[in-house]
């Protein structure tokens, strides 16, 4: 079959994995194009195409050119109705929706926050500690409120994987590989025992890919 | 025409004026209950239909419960396909959601932290208004170039996507494009002011406040309420629903304790020529060893008649377990510590290894009795207090060097994480 296009991205990136396992569920092919980090996005050829010149970015094989990782993954999702990556109703699909939302949200947006303060991305010296702790904390709430809220004998939306999931596995993976340590996931058992069914299928498992779970939260690094 | 349903929300969050101005386009009537945020959403009756507790949060007439502004938004335009919101394709609909998820990911987020740190809702840090602002900016050019050739977002008619970027550009004039950023963005205002003037949606959005100059932070007064002063071009809403608004979530705002009635004792001490704040600043800009580091600055400037070094350890080191627990511990007192922020630097960490470990480190503090600078914790004494005299004493100046460098050993024990007072 042929692939319906194009995508820069990189196999470890949470968006990346987001797209990829959306086509493998759907039966779909996404031809992932070779990308290095620092040399592909500041190429003229890639700039000039794609002016904002982040990943992932999508190219269909008509041309369609579409940014933004959960944008690309509902539209692969879109292309094949009868996965059920969408739901089977209008209202699956919203209650997919908002999960998604929320994942990204009111979870990932955390841990990219702490992962910029923690590798002094942030043009200051002095690592807050303070605005990381409430960042922090922010984070646990929806965590507490996902643990409490999980129903494990299906998933998210339906009995089967829908895009939720496979969104919500994504976040769930970053943020134990830089928030959450062994100490912190013991606090969330549904949510993880979720994250193995879910990243455990054999559809997806490999692009998942191996946990690299970290033993404690990524510390700041000291200052220079 | 019955109404689709009901909105739990507040008028002024950015996600009620795209809810409405969605049902507007689309021609469906929505139902907005009497809501008082902060105690209607804490009630069994509505955390049984919506159980994280925030709002927005639709509850259709058909019993669907929905969260999440956006979905909320997209379904709702779904439900009147005729009205174009989500366009006529697949790649219509693809589009519209990458511009929507851009506008929150891209531009809302950077609003959201910076606003919050402007109104104290975290704590404030210039070098991350600075970095958020710029990678907003970066993505408005982009935006700007896109909108150099069109009227709207998606195809020749407006979308979802137009009412989402209406809603948070008007929130970003009015906090971090300012005149001189706006000079940059003459094609995004042109399209801000075309979406809030569509006829249907004048009412809903209400006039843009536009800010000659982004806002800056003023730290609070400590005899004011809890007032984040904010610049006077900002709407003038009432204070709770306004704090309310501007974060969906339950802020309990401002955790600044009263001022206490009689003057403190330690403001009355003689003038010292040692300026703690210039200390904070010190520490926080510099690296703490080596040359031209704080400590440096410190044995430089300190004035050891009006301010004073102490030891403090933690009486109950055996019922310390996980070493992030005794760490957010250290951070629970220096919460409570806040009404002696004037008085107080800390540097206090856990040292040793999950249910191996001890809390020790240092305070400097105003006049030369640790009680009065500590007190106003109510679990001060859960603490032992040693006065250190760092000019001749090498344990005591390495002790104290050690706390502040992060880098102290205790009997084996190394520190393993900290917090600092400051």
């Amino acid at each position: 079959m042929a692939p319906i296009g194009s995508l820069w991205g990189d196999a470890r990136q949470r968006q990346t994995k987001y797209i990829l396992s959306a086509a493998a569920i759907a039966g779909l092919e996404v031809d992932l194009q070779p990308f290095e980090f620092g040399v592909t996005n500041k190429s003229p050829e890639f700039v000039n195409k794609f002016p904002f010149a982040k990943i992932p970015t999508f190219e269909g094989e008509d041309g369609f050119i579409l940014l933004e990782g959960a944008s690309i993954a509902r539209y692969v999702a879109s292309l094949a109705p009868e996965s059920g990556l969408l739901g089977n109703s209008i209202k699956d699909a919203a209650l997919v929706d908002q999960w998604i939302h929320f994942a990204e949200h009111e979870i990932n947006t955390f841990t990219d926050y702490i992962w910029q303060l923690v590798e002094r991305f942030v043009p200051e010296k002095a690592y807050s500690e303070n605005i990381h702790k409430v960042i922090a904390e922010r984070q646990e709430r929806s965590l507490k409120f996902l643990e409490q809220n999980l129903d494990l004998r299906k998933f998210l939306v339906t009995d089967e994987i829908t895009l939720a999931d496979i969104i919500v596995a994504g976040v769930i993976q970053r943020a134990a590989r830089v928030t959450l340590g062994a100490a912190e996931r013991a606090l969330y058992p549904n949510v993880f025992a979720y994250y193995e069914r879910v990243a455990g299928d054999p559809r997806i498992k490999d692009i998942f890919g191996a946990k690299d779970f970290v033993e404690v939260p990524v510390a700041p690094k000291k200052d220079e | 025409m019955a109404p689709v349903g009901k909105l739990y929300c507040v008028p002024v969050m950015t996600q009620t004026k795209t809810i409405k101005s969605v049902c507007a386009v689309a021609g469906l009537e929505l139902e907005i209950p009497e809501y008082k945020h902060f105690s209607d959403n804490r009630t069994p009756e509505f955390l049984a239909k919506f159980p994280h507790g925030m709002i927005p949060a639709f509850e259709g007439a058909d019993g669907f419960n929905l969260t999440e502004g956006v979905p909320i938004a997209r379904y709702l335009a779904g439900r009147a396909p005729n009205s174009g919101l989500l366009g006529s394709s697949p790649e219509d609909a693809a589009l519209i959601d990458q511009w929507v998820h851009f506008f929150e990911s891209e531009v809302a987020a950077h609003t959201d932290i910076i606003s919050g740190m402007l109104k104290n809702f975290f704590p404030y840090s210039k070098g991350i208004h600075t970095f958020l602002a710029e990678r907003q900016l970066r993505s408005l050019l982009t935006l700007e170039t896109h909108l150099s050739t069109r009227t709207f977002l998606v195809g020749d008619r407006i979308t979802l996507a137009d009412i989402i970027a209406a809603s948070v550009l008007q929130r970003v004039v009015s906090v971090t494009a300012d005149a001189a950023v706006r000079a940059k963005l003459i094609n995004t205002v042109r399209f801000l002011e075309t979406i809030v003037h569509q006829p249907k949606l004048e009412a809903i959005y209400g006039p843009t406040e536009y800010v000659e100059k982004a806002l800056q932070y003023v730290p609070p007064k400590k005899e004011k309420a809890p007032a984040p002063p904010v610049a006077p071009k900002e709407k003038k809403e009432k204070e709770k629903p306004k704090k309310a608004a501007d974060d969906d979530e339950e802020d309990d705002g401002n955790l600044v304790p009263e001022e206490p009635k009689e003057k403190n004792p330690l403001e009355l001490l003689p003038k010292s020529t040692f300026n703690l704040e210039d200390w904070k600043r010190a520490y926080s800009n510099k690296d703490t060893r080596g040359a031209d580091g704080s400590l440096e600055w410190f044995y430089a400037n300190f004035d050891k008649e009006g301010f004073s070094v102490w030891r403090v350890d933690f009486k109950y080191n055996e019922e310390l377990t996980q070493v992030f627990m005794s760490s957010n511990q250290i951070g629970g007192f220096f919460n409570r510590l806040e009404a002696s922020r004037k008085y107080l630097f800390g540097s206090v960490g856990v040292l040793g290894e999950a249910n191996a470990s001890i809390i020790s480190g240092v305070l400097i503090l105003r006049g030369q009795d640790s009680k009065a600078a500590v007190d106003c914790a109510p679990d001060f004494e859960s603490y032992d207090y040693t006065k250190l005299d760092g000019s001749d004493n090498e344990p005591d100046k390495a002790f104290f060097e050690g706390a502040l460098a992060w880098d102290l050993e205790v009997n084996g024990k190394k520190w393993a994480d900290g917090k600092n007072f400051k």
